[in-house]
């Protein structure tokens, strides 16, 4: 009897123990640090920006996350301003430096990394896991439906030969363009148009084969004024299409390089709009 | 009589400067650990932050700053009294192009995702075969003389950037941000082994070169001088390059590719200890070591708690102390 007590009072502990572990492995994470301006609006999505306690000096929206503390720059995360707010998830793409990624990890950090979406598809997925980290996944889901239906309201063009030819320039010297490994690619085809440099391998263009090629549209996801100069330079050309109907078009870059589903769905609705009249 | 105490001081004073150096490099962060509360750390067991802090991202960085700008410099030295050419800094062999490409290569293959030591053993190679050509040519008496292999060295060097650039080029834009995150170089090393054996290597490389002060010294008069003086030149010079390329080729791919301390550093040594390489190699090697640790302190605190990369602030710390220096010389001040 005195041993079944014994036994009995050892299993109860080890139940406790075991419930408590995971009550606290389930617990969704308190302090979050991100590394990406898109992940960092996707939190604020998501409805836990309260919970965000380091971000990159790039994050600017929402608007209430410039008062969060800054952990990493463009180019270089500070791993002991990390450590030092106790994150007990860090959420970051592939573009941080893999040795920093690396160094948190050794120190028993638990950093999560998120691939470069390449189409709309991507982007819900990505979200819906950042939904699910940050125990918000009937959120993530509510907010993806309402992006696929804006996405969908966008009225699709069937015939090919009715897609107006566009461009998308990211950069400018070089001349760099969105190709079917970017975003904006799926952005431009779900708004109407059709790419002209879907195939060009890893983006780095020449002018003279845009030129070439004489696309309807262009839009120039550059930021500060280099955008403007870009604008300025393709309607100088005087057979160059975009410039005669008037469709070289400087877009918001935030928008367009760090999005969020809505973000997405708001990116392609402008490009539609933009379409719409050389169709 | 005079010159040499001087100089023995000046040795003793760099040997000095490096515990306070290191002291104030730990007691420097985003923590803000205070150096009273430093000290404790060292003496507690570890488990608080402070202590992850201190250990596991200061003191392997202080160390890293330490040795690779020791051996950077140490090189350079070697090096520029090899080729007896000031301007020779250890990146001109080519041996930095042959890491970058090689870390370049590991990173569009995907390699560096894959495996955690990709990187420094990418760099390593890349490093080992551009030695491993000069070494070849120069073995098999292609290059004749030390002017030859200094320009056999900067062709290679262009030719590594060439393709460097080529797979840059070629590079999807989130391979492009790996590559440039490494050319910037970074004391930020995730294995800790990596930091402590690169230590060991450049302290045995100190060591080593102090077999060659003969050599180095007599060669310092010209080739033919050297020779008669009982110099082998051949062999020494094949062995001096080496040493220096091996020990670049190592700190290279630990640290990505941190600029001007292989250069800046020995000219100042120079200017102030002279050509007697007997004192130039030590004080080379731990002024480089002092000059980085600096610099690693600048880029922290410049726009704290944001970090600069290192190489930004070697270049320009660097770039204007040797400008101030050579126009002070030149004043006779």
């Amino acid at each position: 009897m005195k041993h079944i007590n014994r036994w009995m009072i050892i299993a109860c502990c080890g139940f406790c123990v075991g419930v408590a572990g995971l009550a606290a492995q389930q617990t969704p994470p308190q302090r979050i640090i991100s590394l990406a301006p898109s992940l960092t609006e996707s939190l604020a999505n998501l409805g836990v920006a309260a919970r965000i306690v380091g971000v990159t000096s790039f994050c600017s929206r929402p608007a209430s996350v410039k008062q969060i503390e800054k952990v990493a720059s463009a180019v270089d995360v500070n791993v002991e301003k990390a450590l030092m707010l106790k994150p007990d998830l860090i959420v970051t793409t592939k573009l941080t430096d893999i040795k920093d990624v690396r160094k948190l990890q050794s120190l028993g950090l638990r950093v999560e990394i998120f691939e470069q979406p390449r189409n709309f598809d991507q982007l819900c997925a990505q979200f819906r896991r950042l939904g699910a980290l940050t125990g918000q996944s009937t959120q993530a889901d509510s907010l993806i439906g309402s992006a696929r239906a804006a996405v969908a309201a966008l009225s699709p063009v069937a015939d090919s030969e009715a897609r107006p030819k566009a461009l998308i320039q990211i950069g400018a010297d070089p001349l760099f363009v969105a190709t079917q490994e970017s975003l904006m690619n799926d952005m431009l085809k779900r708004a109407g148009g059709q790419n002209i440099a879907e195939t060009w391998g890893n983006g780095l263009a020449s002018r003279e084969r845009v030129l070439a090629l004489n696309p309807d549209a262009v839009f120039i996801v550059t930021m500060g004024v280099a955008g403007k100069q870009e604008q300025a330079v393709w309607e100088s050309y005087p057979s160059f299409k975009a410039a005669q109907k008037k469709a070289v078009h400087v877009v918001d870059a935030y928008l367009f390089c760090s999005p969020t589903p809505a973000g997405f769905a708001r990116a392609t609705a402008i490009l539609a709009e933009k379409l719409k009249p050389l169709r | 009589m005079r010159r040499r105490f001087s100089r023995n001081i000046g040795l003793i004073v760099l040997l000095v400067a490096i515990p306070p150096a290191v002291l104030g490099a730990l007691s420097v962060g985003a923590a803000g650990i205070p150096l009273k509360q430093l000290l404790a750390q060292f003496v507690s067991g570890g488990g608080t932050v402070e202590h992850t802090i201190l250990f596991r991202l200061r003191l392997p960085r202080s160390v890293l700053a330490l040795a690779a700008g020791g051996a950077l410099s140490l090189s350079g030295v070697l090096l520029q009294g090899l080729f007896r050419n000031p301007l020779v800094a250890p990146y001109t062999l080519g041996i930095s192009g042959g890491a970058a490409l090689g870390v370049a290569l590991a990173i569009v293959t995907g390699l560096a995702t894959a495996l955690s030591l990709a990187l420094p053993v990418a760099g390593f190679t890349g490093a080992l075969l551009v030695v491993a050509l000069i070494y070849g040519l120069n073995a098999s008496r292609r290059i004749r003389d030390v002017q030859g292999m200094l320009l056999m060295g900067v062709m290679i060097s262009f030719m590594a950037s060439s393709l460097f650039m080529l797979v840059t080029a070629l590079s999807r834009s989130e391979d492009l941000n790996g590559i440039i995150f490494w050319i910037m170089g970074s004391l930020d090393e995730p294995h800790l082994w990596l930091v402590y054996g690169l230590a060991v290597i450049s302290v045995l490389g100190l060591g080593v070169s102090y077999l060659f002060v003969r050599e180095l010294n007599a060669m310092a008069l010209g080739e033919q001088d050297a020779h008669h003086l009982g110099v082998d030149v051949d062999r020494a010079r094949t062995r001096l390059f080496l040493l220096a390329s091996l020990l670049t080729g190592v700190t290279v791919s630990v640290t990505g590719v941190i600029g001007f301390v292989g250069l800046v550093v020995p000219h100042f040594i120079r200017m102030v200890f002279g050509g007697d390489h007997r004192y130039v190699l030590a004080a080379s090697f731990m002024g480089g070591a002092l000059f980085l640790l600096a610099c690693d302190v600048i880029a922290r605190l410049i726009i704290a708690p944001l970090e600069l990369p290192i190489g930004v602030i070697t270049g320009l710390v660097g770039g204007a102390l040797f400008v101030t220096a050579l126009v002070q010389k030149r004043r006779g001040i």
